[in-house]
């Protein structure tokens, strides 16, 4: 980022000088000296070929490095794509498992299980209220029956008055029946003989008076005793009939009122659990819509591709070139890094501030990795603390099979030059025929893409 | 309780006043005789007077409807309130007597 805005200009303006001063490693004192002879030109076009041919063979490893680098790059963001992918996938699962969750609570909250039977709560209401009301028709039947009864007493009473009456009269009747037995006794004693068996019939009379005078007497007694049976009966129906039912009232107001309020709480959860079902199929639209975006990484992996067809094509060309630079030159093919490939080589490595990048930037730059340049070992002391900015636990793996792949290419850099890029065996020595190269150049061009 | 009632032709008018418990029952009794000397074809308990009613108090009503249905006449109540109104709809007497 320090490369980045206005602010790096006069930077960048150093680095130029800095690469011109490379470049004039070349001697420029010497090459004013020796310009003037033909020995002197010769000997000036042979460094600059030399130079030509080392700053081709760094590009070339550089190419390989960054094409390596591509290729991680785009396996990251496939990885991550497919990683975020999953991730969003199973949030609009969970989403979906809630929503079912509290679909269930919902309906085991409105319904009661008892036994084999499953009630709903209108259900339970229904019942509840055909109870309570059945109850009432009970109490109201009880009362209508204990009215019916106290009326049948109460006819009943009149009839007892009126057998009492009869008492009354059966009693008067007796008494007059004595008095006139009493005087029939009279008679006869006053008829003396004549009047005996009168007399025998009018005591007879008189018993007959007193028997039912008593009988009278019992019968009294009895209804007396039915007229205060029937009054405690009546005393008893008053109690069963009159009920103050105003707490059946109240209860049946409760009652209600508490249905009622059940019946809201469970509007309530279902509009809540509506509401949920609506928020999680939005949530999966949602998901759905991200999954799409991550099509991106598609389009860069294209990108990137195209990226890493240009480099090839470019380094195909420098490696022709080079090639006729050998052929033409006949100079000695590079077996080891110069000086001058070691300082471009670590003005590269500088520039990296990414630690596992950087390594991998050393080895696959350096034809000798282990001989690692004093300022390329300080920028990398120097950088080491950045390395917290690295994102992803992954790439240290990355970093290890970049490390082991560029140990491989130390050894054998050869066979991963014809891997990725054409023939670097041919691009890092003269090539004996340019046509082999063209072949092998298609050759890659199919395995690239 | 009291009551008075009005005869208007074959419809009666019973206007009630107090309160309809069993304490009542003698009196009401009475009514029920009296409406049935007077040959009508509807009677009309007018209960807007009445605050209290008891469960012997509706247990009369069904008496009366009884006897209502025994001697052909029919019986509606109106007028009911507060209280009143509650133990009718409570019990459905008011569906059973609604006018």
């Amino acid at each position: 980022m320090a490369g980045m805005g206005q602010s790096a200009e006069p930077e960048m303006a150093a680095e130029r000088e800095k690469r011109m001063a490379l470049a004039s490693d070349i001697n420029i004192q010497q090459l004013a000296e020796g310009a003037s002879t033909v020995e002197g030109r010769e000997e000036i076009l042979s460094k600059a070929l030399e130079r030509w041919l080392e700053m081709h063979h760094v590009m070339g490893r550089g190419f390989i490095t960054l094409d390596r680098e591509i290729e991680i790059v785009a396996k990251l963001v496939e990885t991550s794509t497919d990683d975020l992918n999953a991730l969003f996938l199973q949030l609009v699962e969970n989403a979906q498992s809630q929503s079912a969750g509290m679909g269930e609570i919902v309906r085991a909250a409105s319904l009661v299980e008892l036994g084999s039977e499953t009630l709903t709560l209108q259900e339970i209401i229904s019942y509840l209220e055909e109870v309570f009301s059945e109850g009432i028709m009970n109490v109201l039947q009880l009362a209508q029956t204990a009215m019916t009864l106290v009326y049948a007493l109460d006819d009943v009473v009149i009839d007892v008055k009126e057998v009492v009456r009869h008492i009354g009269q059966i009693e008067q009747i007796n008494k007059q029946t004595n008095l006139l037995a009493l005087n029939a006794k009279i008679e006869a004693t006053r008829a003396g003989d004549a009047g005996k068996g009168f007399g025998v019939v009018a005591d007879e009379v008189r018993q007959l008076s007193k028997d039912i005078n008593e009988l009278a007497s019992t019968l009294r007694t009895r209804v007396d005793s039915v007229h205060r049976g029937i009054e405690e009966g009546h005393e008893q129906l008053q109690s069963i009939a009159s009920l103050d039912m105003s707490g059946n009232l109240k209860a049946k107001d409760r009652i209600e009122d508490m249905m009622k309020a059940l019946v809201t709480q469970n509007e309530e959860f279902q509009d809540k659990l509506t509401s949920s079902a609506e928020l999680s199929n939005q949530l999966q639209k949602d998901m759905s819509s991200v999954v799409m975006r991550f099509q991106f990484q598609d389009k860069t992996q294209q990108q990137l591709d195209g990226v890493r067809m240009t480099m090839s094509v470019l380094k195909d060309a420098a490696d022709d070139l080079s090639d006729e630079t050998y052929e033409g030159s006949g100079l000695p093919p590079i077996e080891d890094d110069s000086e001058v490939m070691e300082r471009w080589i670590d003005n590269v490595i500088k520039k990296c501030s990414l630690g596992e990048m950087r390594e991998r930037f050393v080895q696959g730059m350096l034809l000798k990795p282990e001989t690692v340049s004093a300022v390329v070992s300080t920028s990398i002391a120097a950088v080491d603390d950045d390395d917290d900015v690295e994102l992803f636990g992954d790439a240290s793996d990355d970093a290890e099979q970049g490390d082991t792949g560029a140990a491989d290419k130390g050894s054998d850099d050869i066979d991963d030059d014809i891997e990725l890029f054409g023939d670097q065996a041919e691009a890092g020595a003269p090539s004996s025929s340019s046509a082999e190269a063209e072949d092998d150049d298609e050759d890659d061009d199919v395995e690239l893409f | 309780m009291d009551y008075q009632i009005k005869n208007d032709g074959g419809s009666a008018q019973v206007v009630f006043s107090g309160d309809i418990t069993f304490s009542e029952n003698v009196s009401f009794r009475q009514l029920l005789k009296d409406i049935s000397q007077q040959d009508v074809s509807n009677c009309e308990f007018d209960l807007s007077g009445v605050d209290m009613v008891d469960s012997a108090g509706l247990g009369m009503f069904l008496i009366a409807r009884e006897q209502a249905e025994t001697s052909g006449w029919k019986l509606t109540v109106s007028g009911a309130q507060g209280h009143v109104a509650s133990m009718l709809k409570l019990t459905k007497l008011s569906d059973l007597l609604d006018g």
